[in-house]
């Protein structure tokens, strides 16, 4: 147990130092734009890692947001992490992302499981994904618009039919 | 008329048809005209909204607009039956008003004479806008009642189903209210 311990306090330093020297690039992001006929809201992001000046290739890596633990997809140092939200869920803004190795997220985990705050755990970088909104299709639909428009010409039929009767 | 035989007079039976829910020939061409028009254009409701296939729904939509026609037509006739009159009575002093006017330079014209084409008059002017306000009418309330009975009323029910219910129910709710007396 103790040599866990030692080997566990070794790993978190070794990756709090190498999160000190990690840097994120070449950023790009998609969510979904228009969800007039969805259910879900796509999030993608793609990007780079370097750290201490070398491109990180073949480091299986994951991304923290608001708890969830995503797993990073990777291909030659080019780096994806995604997911999907329920329309009625998904939030306009900014959505923080950190990046982790195998490391740290073994310490996040473990912070998960006892209870503990996650936000004193280093990630290698951090990544915001914004996420401007989507299109859900106009405020008013047109067939509530066509039986506002019904209402008023009927309103207009009844009372001028009541003017002449009267 | 009391006797076997006896025949109405020209004038008896112009007065018979003002008071009869009887129209004329051009009268009836305007309403079933009308008619079928308000019918059918719920088809393209269905067909371009609730996505149902023109060809293979034709028959159901030739027979429910055919029904529609004949209940929209039905419910103009007696809402300008219940109109013509109350018309007749509001527009009674305009067109006295008017018709004096046009007729104070003849002077040959007699008294009942210039009374006759009054009378005419109003009920010319009655006639013509029982009608159009009769198919106004009637065409609001069923396009409005189509509206709230396929959007929302029966939404949940297959489009077939929708088009069949909302439309005749439409159709004949109006036939329905039009025999009211108010």
């Amino acid at each position: 147990m103790k040599g866990f311990l030692v080997v566990f306090a070794v790993l978190t330093a070794s990756s709090v130092a190498l999160a000190s020297n990690c840097q994120v690039s070449n950023q790009r992001t998609y969510t979904t734009q228009d969800a007039s006929v969805l259910t879900s809201i796509a999030y993608i992001t793609e990007f780079e890692l370097t750290c201490d000046g070398k491109k990180v290739v073949g480091t299986q890596l994951y991304a923290e947001s608001q708890g969830s633990i995503l797993q990073v997809g990777e291909n030659n140092g080019n780096y994806q992490v995604s997911w999907v939200e329920d329309l009625a869920l998904a939030t306009k803004g900014d959505h923080p992302l950190r990046i982790v190795d195998d490391e740290g997220v073994s310490v996040v985990r473990k912070a998960q499981k006892t209870g503990a705050s996650i936000d004193g755990v280093k990630p290698l970088a951090s990544l915001i994904l914004n996420h401007p909104g989507a299109y859900t299709g106009p405020w008013l639909s047109s067939e509530h618009l066509a039986a506002i428009m019904g209402v008023v010409v009927v309103y207009v039929a009844v009372t001028s039919k009541s003017k002449l009767l009267a | 008329m009391s006797g076997k035989g006896k025949q109405f007079t020209r004038e008896e039976e112009l007065l018979l048809q003002d008071f009869s829910r009887n129209v004329s020939t051009k009268s009836n061409a305007l309403f079933y005209g009308n008619a079928f028009i308000v019918s059918a254009i719920p088809i393209w409701l269905f067909w371009r909204i609730h996505l149902m296939d023109i060809v293979t729904s034709s028959p159901v939509f030739l027979l429910v607009t055919c029904l529609s026609t004949w209940l929209m037509a039905f419910a103009y006739r007696n809402t300008k039956f219940s109109l013509k009159h109350k018309v007749a009575v509001k527009r009674e002093e305009a067109v006295t008003l008017e018709m004096n006017k046009r007729l104070a330079d003849d002077k040959k014209m007699s008294k009942k004479e210039k009374d006759e084409r009054i009378l005419w008059k109003k009920n010319e002017v009655a006639d013509y806008e029982a009608t159009t306000f009769s198919i106004f009418y009637n065409n609001a309330l069923f396009l409005a009642l189509i509206i709230f009975a396929s959007f929302y009323i029966l939404r949940s029910f297959s489009p077939a189903v929708n088009y069949v219910l909302s439309v005749s129910a439409a159709g004949g709710l109006l036939a329905l209210l039009s025999t009211g007396t108010q």
